[in-house]
């Protein structure tokens, strides 16, 4: 049995953020309903990469592993009637999700209010940049601002340069894990107290959360310098030159036990009794030093072979991965992380699943839905309208 | 939100976060530790706060014993192993209504269940560390422990979805969570590129390579830093446009169709021509200036907040992010990422 058999989600997000939240529940069985619009497109539609390099609504491998295990109707919100039919759909959830601006659901007639009027008990979760009280609550942006905002951007990167931002939206990441959380406690509660709740999940304050040790750390010692690859209490701690262009390997040592370990694997058991290197208290105290001789000795050598020799030895190694090495890589084909899932455009791919695995549930992924492939399922035998009404409107324009 | 629930965390590092979470959705955390916790204090207050300290001797079998008697009416326990300290088929029998949440580096049941791992190296092998730095340097890590603080949020996912699961079965269940597979999900592009376009991404900086072209998220202001980019957001485009205009900035860009424009398909050398005006722009404007601005007209800009900001910041405060404790070593008062979210009961993860 799938473990959210029974959830019922109207889904009105979009792009990244709040797609990403519905889609882990509906990867653990929740019927998601992904309400979207031919009048403007989920940007996530438009984002590539494309089969075959090709741009189409329904080829966007970047939509795709955002949206698994949902269906997808089309609905025209800036249209009164297509309005009536949120609202059916609205009357069939346990929970509405959205990720407009502050003001949107409220001006086309879906406050929280309405909502609780159409279904009492619902939920409803709302993700937005920066939350939707306050002074900033009216900003818009993207991902990028939430690394702004949350002080991940100023701690990126090198100490000696300026802030950072990695090609890819971690708060975009973050958050749809909070907003999922939202939903899941907040299905808990009413289980509970039978009152359902309005939750505003801000994209900048889950990325406040994940960096709260870094916050401490600045109150307790007064260290606000980016950290870079080092860590607290960790020496050697740091990404080492392998041989070949751009390969690399993380080394992290805990220990003194961890450090004769390499200097053994290094082949310089001196190194460890080396007054500069034998405690962490010292191998902190002269890092630049250490790292020189930890790289001079890495430089030579394969990064996955770096990474197996010192592993073997109880000394936690990477190599660093790219892009194809990841999608290969055998620990994930061994325990079954991408899922052969068939899609009409797409072809057979392989979508990442779920980091979870369950002892008696079942996890079982759907492919990403075509746009509005699901409207007669939705709106004729879910919803109650006649195959007329329903061509009618979407003659209209108010189902498109 | 989750007052009714009983969790017990035992928990060493990768872990400590989902027991967090819980305790500030209102859970009852009683933290079983096997003696004084030995990670570094600011670590400990940031992932340990809120939850009730036990201490076991949890390598005797009266210690084991007292645990397993402490589990048999908790909804959710939080481990590393499935058979440490004791194994799953022992708690089950003492409580067949538990939910086990095992957070791991890799897969228990997979073939790297046993390999030595930190967050850096699992940022390592997954592929974000790749693309995290510039293009003339060592590969970096995010600051933090971002490969733990993902498996233990995902952590918090899978117990609510077996407790969801368990009232319709009346039965708990063993839940693994991968650290590994935490962090490569978070590469939501790298992998996904490598399989549909055959292109492997590297470090670029501060560059968003986007289809055939890239564009800059970091920008230097007058007073500090500020991000934002050129997107396929036509309504955003013609805002920033609009503002420059009214500070007096005429420019190629005021002729550009933003909706018939797509960003990913020009030509990198037309964005650093478009960049170059902005950049201008933005030179001679404060963070202050042009965050308003972008707040009142909604063309995508913040300001890039430093951590005394972010600590400092007026839109956290008004929405009680912040939670005021004292550091029982230093007897410092300390602010403290607080409950994760508003609602609309009374206020953050309020009922």
């Amino acid at each position: 049995m799938k473990p959210l058999a029974g959830v019922r989600i109207a889904d009105f997000s979009w792009v990244g953020a709040g797609p990403r939240a519905t889609k882990d529940l509906a990867d653990y069985g929740a019927t998601v309903i992904k309400v979207e619009s031919r009048q403007r497109l989920d940007l996530g539609r438009v984002s590539p990469p494309f089969k075959n390099g090709v741009q189409h609504p329904d080829g966007s491998a970047f939509f795709a592993i955002s949206n698994t295990s949902k269906r997808s109707v089309t609905i025209n919100l800036a249209d009164p009637r297509g309005v009536a039919v949120a609202k059916r759909l609205i009357e069939w959830s346990d929970v509405v999700v959205e990720n407009f601006g502050k003001g949107y659901m409220e001006r086309i007639g879906l406050s929280y209010e309405t909502l609780q009027g159409i279904r009492p008990g619902i939920i409803q979760v709302s993700v937005s940049v920066a939350g939707r009280t306050g002074p900033n609550a009216n900003l818009r942006g993207y991902g990028n601002s939430a690394a702004a905002l949350s002080g991940l951007a100023a701690l990126s990167g090198w100490p000696d340069r300026p802030p950072h931002m990695p090609p890819f939206a971690y708060g975009d990441v973050v958050a749809p894990i909070f907003a999922t959380i939202a939903v899941l406690a907040a299905i808990e509660h009413r289980r509970q107290t039978g009152h359902g709740q309005h939750v505003d999940v801000s994209q900048v304050e889950p990325l406040v959360h994940v960096l709260a040790d870094r916050f401490v750390e600045r109150q307790l010692t007064g260290e606000a310098r980016k950290p870079g690859n080092r860590a607290s209490g960790i020496a050697p701690h740091g990404i080492y030159p392998c041989r070949g262009d751009d390969k690399w390997c993380a080394i992290a040592v805990r220990s003194d036990a961890e450090w004769s370990r390499l200097c053994e694997a290094m082949n310089s058991p001196g190194s460890a009794s080396d007054p500069r290197f034998s405690s962490m208290a010292s191998r902190k105290a002269n890092e630049d030093e250490l790292d020189r001789v930890v790289a001079a000795w890495s430089l030579d050598r394969d990064k996955h072979e770096l990474a197996e020799l010192l592993a073997s030895q109880g000394v936690p190694a990477e190599a660093v991965q790219n892009g194809r090495e990841v999608f290969t890589d055998p620990e994930l084909a061994a325990v079954g992380h991408y899922i052969r899932t068939p899609h009409a455009v797409l072809g057979e791919c392989e979508m990442p699943g779920p980091p979870v695995r369950f002892s008696s549930s079942e996890v079982a992924m759907g492919p990403s839905p075509l746009l509005g492939e699901h409207n007669r399922e939705v709106f004729v035998d879910l919803l109650g309208l006649s195959e007329q009404e329903v061509a009618d409107l979407v003659t209209a324009g108010a189902l498109s | 939100m989750l007052s009714h629930l009983k969790v017990i965390d035992l928990a060493v590092g990768l872990g400590d976060y989902t027991g967090r979470l819980l305790a500030e959705l209102g859970a009852h955390v009683v933290r079983v530790e096997q003696r004084a916790c030995a990670a570094e204090h600011a670590v400990d207050i940031a992932w340990n706060i809120s939850k009730t300290r036990v201490t076991l001797d949890l390598e005797s079998a009266s210690g084991r014993e007292q645990l397993l008697s402490m589990a048999a009416d908790v909804d959710i326990v939080i481990r590393n192993a499935v058979d440490k300290p004791v194994d799953h088929a022992a708690l089950e029998r003492r409580n067949p209504r538990v939910v086990d949440v095992v957070v791991a580096p890799f897969d228990p049941a997979g073939p790297n269940a046993a390999r030595p791992a930190t967050d850096l190296t699992l940022m390592a092998r997954s592929g974000l560390a790749n693309i995290v730095g510039d293009p003339d340097r060592a590969p970096m890590t995010l600051p933090g422990e971002q490969a733990y603080a993902l498996a233990g949020a995902h952590g918090v996912v899978a117990a609510l979805t077996a407790l969801h699961a368990r009232a319709a079965t009346g039965r708990g269940e063993l839940v693994t969570i991968s650290a590994f597979q935490a962090a490569v999900l978070a590469n939501y592009r790298e992998p996904v590129m490598w399989q549909f376009a055959q292109r492997i991404g590297k470090r670029t900086g501060n560059l968003l390579v986007r289809g055939k072209s890239g564009v800059r998220q970091v920008w230097r202001c007058r007073d500090g830093y500020v991000t934002w980019s050129f997107v396929d957001n036509p309504a955003m485009m013609r805002s920033l446009v609009k503002v420059m205009n009214e500070q007096g900035v005429k420019s190629l860009l005021d002729d550009i169709e933003w909706a018939s424009t797509l960003i990913a398909d020009s030509p990198r050398e037309t964005v650093e021509a478009w960049e170059r005006i902005v950049e201008e722009f933005f030179s001679r404007h404060t963070r202050n200036d042009l965050a308003r601005w972008s707040v009142e007209r909604g063309f995508g800009l913040s300001q890039i907040d430093g951590i005394d900001d972010v600590l400092a910041s007026e839109q956290l405060r008004e929405r009680s992010m912040w939670r005021t404790i004292t550091d029982p070593r230093s007897g410092k008062a300390l602010k403290i990422p607080g409950p994760l979210f508003v609602t609309s009961g009374s206020g953050r993860n309020a009922s």
